[in-house]
């Protein structure tokens, strides 16, 4: 019996794989996104000036155009930009995830709850979530980041304030039609408990989802927080944020175009890996996400 | 030919056609683009407090006295002359005869008792300059061309402080009051003054489009009078991106931009032909606030050796580009400048020299953070914030760099715990006397305001900055406060950087631009020509 489902599992990974590999994007989207990893594990010692993501200042070398040394040119106070670019990509990924382990660590709990007790807890925590859901995250997280200081921590938990309700939203779903199956009504009736249940039994069926939602958001995610910081309430100087980056370029352009340029389609490429990646793990796990 | 073509082209004949029409009808017309990225609020001087509002103020109203050089006291303008009094308590001026306002009645001494009147009661904009000098109803009509002003105790400065109060009409105003707090005046007509003026300045305001842009229009009976090439026709654009505004410069569809504008998009522009930047010495002092009632900024020691660590060669040249290192806290074309003072420049041994005298350890020192805080959007506070984290490291000082909204700085300086450490902070003379830049840096009287972010206190200053409001005699006057400038600036009571010139790129047609060094006093759009 237990052979028997192993080798129809292998079967359907097979069949994942070939559904990922069939679409050549998905491939493209996990290698942008390996990549980026590695260049944000490996920034200090890839960075040709891995000083000018900190403090420093050249004020003798400024707005020099691309060149050999400077391969993304320098910026207004004489900085590396191709250094602080490949700095930034640390703040946007440490960003993309922190928010979505907050958000996730938040929204999905509340969503099991809501889903499998039912009654007075789903109404009061489902119509929180909508009241949440009718705001657009953006504009939520302005308002959170206008209250609080202006840093990057306040701007990812801004973000994770405004997205653990997509969570709530999917967590609960996923758990109404998972609880009236089979599996779970036999462990119910083998006496085991509420909790066991939601987390043992239900959590892990969703999990395929979960992860397609996920690497989705992540991109949506570095790319809300990088508004926060092009309009001026995340990081702060010196953090080479990429956001920041591009809207104190845009003073200078179009003369000095290499400031925004760069740090935009840095942002724009990793963006564009996590879609095409949520795409690819979409196909490979064969779900429906909104 | 089929139809469609023929029909685009007879309508393009005609859109020609008429656009040469009104070409022709309009060639005479003298018009000069004005571009900002600043708003305007309103237009009322009782009010007014930006470069922008004031700027439209000194267009469309007209004032008693007016600062037409740099450095030098204010010249009689609708008061021919004024007499004062021996106890100098009572100033009584003698109005120009003939001076109309827009709608064509004259202006006489009604009109500035009442202005004066509006303009403390409404309590908003320069309204502080006069506070415990004049209460309302303390200016009195002799007859309608001689006025008194009626002060509560000698005011040094009170006629330099008189180039920031416009005359409104008073009829005009009674005419278009709404409901308000203020009784039988209503609402003063400030609801009336947010679109339209009630002045007698050069120019009307013909339209406007809160957010977008203003017309004015030249108002032909202008006491001063009309010359060929004045500016008959004045639009006032509001750009909000910077680069817009070079662009539209740089192609000719803009005469003349603002000053806020990165000293990178002025040589950008500089290097276009046709395109002319002039750079003109003002009155102002950019400095950094440091919290003196906040460790460690209590210790003078830490605060000279500050002083001493940073870096003001490069912030000059490389960040303002230009202007002058400031010499304490009055600026060096302020009028009463006391030049005998101590000038830091940078020494990182005398720097760790100060730091060893101090009452707080190097290591109390690390441990603490130090906060700098600057203006959302302004490149070159950034930018000095950059440098001064740069430069204090060497003395292993840690500078945490954050921007705040304007608003926000403001409710800070509101009380010592909230102030941050450093605040970087532009003040431009608003009246050509150094009480502007003494008086309101270090007397507690004054403080709870952005200029007043050091919370500097020494009862000699204090003292010395009292009596010399109180001193009519000029020059004894700026003796004690050349007296104060050499006190606050041995003391370092805060980090005194530059004296900024003032930038604006002109098309090359455009003539007679002149500074008079009080800000917005440029933005007069009479003193300019439009060569053809």
């Amino acid at each position: 019996m237990e052979q028997v489902l192993r080798r129809k599992q292998k079967g359907n990974l097979a069949r994942a794989f070939y559904r990922f590999k069939k679409n050549p994007l998905s491939l493209v989207g996990l290698s942008i996104i390996l990549v980026m990893i590695l260049i944000a594990i490996l920034a200090p010692f890839i960075a040709p000036y891995p000083g000018d993501s900190a403090g420093a200042v050249h004020f003798k070398q400024m707005f020099q155009p691309p060149s050999w040394k400077h391969p993304f040119g320098t910026d207004e106070v004489g900085r590396d930009v191709l250094s602080r670019v490949i700095f930034g990509s640390r703040i946007s990924l440490m960003l993309g995830v922190v928010v979505l382990f907050v958000a996730v660590g938040v929204g999905l709990p509340l969503g099991l709850f809501a889903g499998y007790l039912g009654g007075k807890v789903e109404s009061v925590i489902m119509r929180i979530t909508d009241i949440f859901l009718a705001i657009p995250p953006l504009v939520l997280a302005l308002a959170v980041t206008a209250v609080l200081e202006r840093n990057l921590y306040n701007s990812m938990f801004a973000i994770a304030f405004t997205w653990w309700p997509w969570y709530t939203r999917l967590a609960y779903g996923e758990t109404l039609s998972k609880k009236e199956e089979d599996f779970v009504e036999v462990s119910e009736s083998l006496g085991a408990s509420r909790t066991y249940i939601m987390f043992r039994e239900i959590l892990p069926n969703m999990t395929s989802s979960l992860l397609v939602k996920i690497t989705l958001d992540m991109g949506y995610a570095i790319l809300v927080g990088a508004a926060l910081g092009f309009l001026g309430l995340g990081a702060q100087p010196p953090t080479p944020e990429w956001g920041t980056l591009v809207s104190l370029g845009r003073i200078h352009l179009p003369k000095m175009w290499w400031l925004s340029t760069f740090a935009g389609l840095a942002i724009f490429i990793t963006v564009l890996g996590f879609n095409l990646l949520g795409d690819g793990l979409r196909d490979f796990f064969d779900v429906e996400v909104e | 030919m089929n139809k469609p073509i023929r029909f685009i082209l007879v309508g393009l004949v005609v859109v020609l056609l008429g656009g040469l029409a009104i070409g022709v009808a309009h060639a005479e017309e003298v018009v000069l683009t004005y571009v900002t990225q600043q708003e305007t609020m309103c237009f009322d001087p009782a009010k007014s407090i930006d470069e922008t509002e004031l700027g439209n103020v000194f267009n469309t109203y007209d004032l008693l006295v007016y600062p037409l050089e740099t450095g030098e006291a204010p010249v009689p303008w609708l008061a021919e002359s004024w007499d004062v009094s021996g106890d100098g308590l009572t100033y009584t001026f003698h109005l120009r005869k003939g001076v109309l306002f827009h709608d064509g009645t004259e202006l006489t001494a009604e009109d500035v008792a009442f202005s004066m009147d509006r303009m403390l009661r409404i309590n908003m904009g320069f309204s502080w300059l006069w506070t415990g000098i004049l209460d309302p109803g303390d200016v009195e009509v002799i007859d309608p061309y001689t006025v008194s002003f009626h002060l509560n105790k000698t005011f040094g400065p009170f006629i330099a402080t008189l180039v920031q109060f416009g005359i409104v009409n008073k009829d005009l105003i009674m005419a278009n009051m709404k409901e308000g707090e203020f009784g039988e005046f209503g609402d003063y007509g400030q609801e009336y003054l947010e679109t339209t003026v009630a002045g007698s300045g050069p120019y009307t305001v013909e339209s406007v489009e809160l957010g977008d842009r203003i017309i004015f229009r030249k108002f032909d009976n202008y006491w001063r009078g009309w010359e060929e090439g004045q500016i008959d026709k004045v639009r006032w654009l509001i750009i909000p991106e910077a680069a817009t505004m070079v662009v539209m410069m740089k192609k000719g569809e803009a005469d003349m931009s603002e000053q806020w504008l990165s000293p990178e998009a002025f040589e950008d522009m500089a290097a276009t032909p046709g395109v002319v930047v002039k750079e003109n010495p003002q009155m102002q002092l950019f400095f950094l606030q440091m919290n003196n009632q906040k460790p460690p900024f209590d210790d003078v020691n830490v605060r000279k050796a500050i002083s001493y660590a940073f870096d003001y060669a490069t912030a000059i040249e490389a960040i303002f580009k230009g202007g002058a290192q400031a010499e304490g806290s009055v600026p060096v074309l302020m009028p009463g400048h006391n030049p005998d003072i101590t000038v830091y420049q940078r020494d990182i041994e005398k720097a760790r020299e100060y730091l060893a005298k101090s009452k707080y350890s190097k290591e109390e020192l690390k441990a603490m953070t130090i906060t700098y805080v600057y203006v959302y959007g302004l490149e070159i506070e950034r930018k000095i914030g950059l440098l001064l984290a740069d430069n204090l490291t060497e003395i292993d000082f840690n500078v945490e760099i954050r921007s705040e909204l304007w608003g926000r700085i403001t409710d800070m300086a509101t009380k010592p715990e909230s102030t941050p450490h450093f605040t970087a902070i532009y003040h431009t003379a608003k009246y050509p006397s150094p009480d502007s830049h003494t008086y309101l840096i270090y007397n507690p009287k004054a403080w709870g305001n952005y200029i007043s972010m050091s919370w500097y206190e020494n009862p000699e200053v204090t003292e010395l900055t009292d009596s010399a409001r109180t001193t009519a005699d000029t020059e004894e006057r700026y003796r004690l406060y050349g007296e104060v400038q050499r006190i606050t600036t041995d003391e370092a009571a805060a980090l005194f950087i530059a004296n900024p010139v003032l930038r604006r790129a002109f098309r090359d047609h455009v003539k007679d631009y002149r500074y008079p060094g009080i800000l917005g006093y440029d933005l007069v759009f009479y003193n300019l020509k439009i060569e053809k």
